[in-house]
């Protein structure tokens, strides 16, 4: 999985920006949205069934011209009331959910495809192939191929057209969990390696935690919120913040390792949270993002003696609400802040009881107690 | 061993492959301008593509005969008239075997759908470009149906043919006509001849098409992977 990438940052390092205004009248689909993307990230557009993902997505592609709005992406006007960019003129990638492979063209002929309708080559289609490891596969036809294996033609496809940005509409909503595991390494080093921005349509909390910096949250057409990935999953009038799998994503940096006990320390940002993990293969000073799930956290209200949990951070009680499950409640977790700007969040889980045995309270300070911690990139 | 004039056959070849010919280039844009617009529009064409399907061909000649004629428009606007030439039978092939030509190109089209071409414009294709790279290669094993089925209804047609063409050797009477004629003259042998003759032929022609379908068909199927 090695792409000479620094050929590629010179093209696509500078800011670049996605400014879509949107107004869509349908029967029972009122959609009124503005939305700046910073496209230097993977953001991940996300909200119930029929909120306008993929409306939004064929939108930014071209592929609804009757829509009225504004789309602006970089500077250049690609669509507005009066002036419509045709599909093929704006240099997106798209992987729709049913890949839409080309099924008379056998795998190696779908990539040929689009590297000759390619208008730069900074990706060598070798590279690709080998990337995303679809060699064994180049003279089969679509209709011999694995979901997970059409996925990935299907996404090496759209590299190979050397696309300015790449939209995938639940790429991973028809797979099976094992061909979801082994499609998202493919994203995040496409990220990395490629510098690429990424518009990832999911609602899945696990898929966007492990790859998406920013999220949009739609409803019915509209954007509710939008802004970072912890800040959105952490938000508790927001449905992932009560899902069993809720999560907080924290961005750390490598502190120290332990060779004794076999450990990493993580220096979390914007606090002064130190967490151990089980060694980490990396470089002190690398960056690195943990997951913290909720239902990992308790609270005590002194500092904790004699357990077996090493890892026990400060904290604030930012807020509680109910959950569905009348014995739990939601906490929501300020982490203390080492700058007194954008505290980091964590949620909680716990139940009715220890809130109101703890007598616990809103702007309380506590510890909270992490039973494990997995690492999310 | 009586003397055949095998002229009619070749007359009806040559008839039903300009026929195919023709048929298949004009409704290769026509069924993908259909395809591609509005609901409304669509039933009204639709339906009156399928229209000589259900007319009998004596209607259809009958008509024909009217606008090809002596007296009819082409006459009053200075052009040659069509009636009992070999152009105004390809012209009233056209007309009768249009269904058998258009219909499975057009359900092919609509078959396609959007999602492969909007994949295509996605990856920098032009509309031409689309269309010959991806909707005619998919649509590529019903075009070949619909010229198999173009070419033997041609080759079978009789009313049509005796109505507007009349029964000029060499120049208006193929195969079915010479058939009849024989029959009328009770000349059965020559009937019978050119009768399995044209049977014969029209199987082979079949088989061959459908021989060569299922060969197009190999990204349809599931070979042993390697």
């Amino acid at each position: 999985m090695a792409i000479n990438s620094t050929a590629l940052n010179n093209t696509t390092s500078k800011k670049e920006s996605l400014h879509i205004k949107l107004a869509v009248k349908r029967d029972h689909f009122d959609m009124t949205t503005e939305l700046n993307i910073d496209t230097k990230s993977i953001t991940a557009l996300t909200g119930p069934s029929g909120s306008g993902k993929s409306t939004l997505l064929r939108y930014i592609a071209g592929l609804e011209p009757t829509l009225s709005g504004t789309c602006l992406f970089n500077n250049t006007l690609w669509q507005s009331e009066h002036a419509h960019l045709p599909t093929h003129k704006r240099q997106v990638g798209i992987v729709f959910q049913d890949t839409q492979l080309f099924e008379h063209l056998s795998v190696i002929e779908n990539l040929q495809y689009a590297e000759k309708r390619s208008r730069s080559n900074a990706i060598e289609l070798n590279e690709i192939i080998d990337a995303m490891n679809i060699r064994a596969l180049s003279n089969h036809y679509p209709k011999m191929l694995s979901g997970g294996e059409k996925q990935r033609v299907a996404i090496a496809r759209a590299l190979a057209n050397n696309p300015k940005i790449l939209l995938l509409d639940e790429p991973l909503a028809n797979l099976d969990i094992e061909s979801k595991q082994s499609i998202l390494p493919y994203l995040e080093y496409i990220h990395e390696a490629l510098q690429l921005p990424i518009i990832y349509v999911s609602h899945t909390p696990d898929e966007i935690a492990r790859i998406a910096s920013d999220v949009i949250f739609l409803k019915k057409g509209r954007v509710i919120c939008q802004g970072p990935t912890n800040a959105i999953l952490t938000r508790d009038d927001l449905p992932f913040a009560h899902a069993e799998t809720a999560c907080a994503i924290l961005q750390g940096t490598i502190d120290h390792h332990d060779d004794e006990f076999h450990l990493s320390s993580i220096k979390i940002k914007t606090s002064n949270a130190i967490l151990a993990l089980p060694k980490i293969n990396k470089n002190l000073g690398d960056h690195i993002t943990i997951k913290v799930l909720a239902k990992d956290v308790s609270l005590c209200v002194t500092p904790p003696e004699n357990t077996s949990i090493m890892n026990c951070i400060q904290a604030t009680i930012k807020n509680y609400t109910y959950m569905q499950d009348p014995s739990r409640l939601l906490v929501t977790l300020a982490l203390k802040s080492s700058c007194n700007t954008n505290t980091e969040q964590i949620l909680a889980h716990i139940t009715k009881k220890s809130w109101s045995t703890l007598n616990l309270t809103k702007n309380q300070e506590v510890f909270a107690q992490i039973k494990s911690i997995a690492i999310a990139i | 061993m009586p003397t055949i004039d095998f002229t009619p056959v070749f007359l009806s070849l040559k008839l039903a492959s300009l026929t195919t010919l023709l048929l298949i280039l004009m409704c290769l844009p026509l069924a993908w301008h259909i395809t591609h617009t509005r609901k409304s529009v669509k039933s009204f064409l639709a339906a009156l593509s399928t229209l000589p399907l259900v007319l009998p061909p004596t209607v259809l000649g009958f008509y024909l005969l009217l606008i090809l004629g002596a007296n009819g428009p082409l006459y009053h606007l200075n052009l040659p008239t069509l009636a009992f030439t070999f152009p105004g039978l390809v012209i009233g092939s056209m007309v009768y075997s249009f269904p058998f030509a258009f219909q499975p190109i057009y359900n092919a089209f609509e078959q396609i759908g959007k999602g492969p071409l909007e994949a295509a414009a996605v990856l920098g294709a032009s509309p031409t470009d689309r269309f010959f790279t991806i909707a005619l290669p998919l649509a590529k094993p019903s075009i070949l149906t619909a010229a198999a089925l173009t070419f033997a209804h041609t080759l079978g047609e009789f009313g049509v043919i005796l109505m507007i063409g009349g029964n000029i050797p060499g120049e208006t009477q193929v195969l079915s006509v010479a058939i009849y004629e024989h029959v009328e003259a009770l000349e059965y042998q020559q009937a019978f001849i050119l009768s399995g003759g044209m049977m014969l032929f029209s199987f082979m022609l079949l088989f061959t098409l459908h021989y060569l379908q299922q060969s197009q068909l190999k990204y349809n199927t599931l070979p042993q992977k390697t």
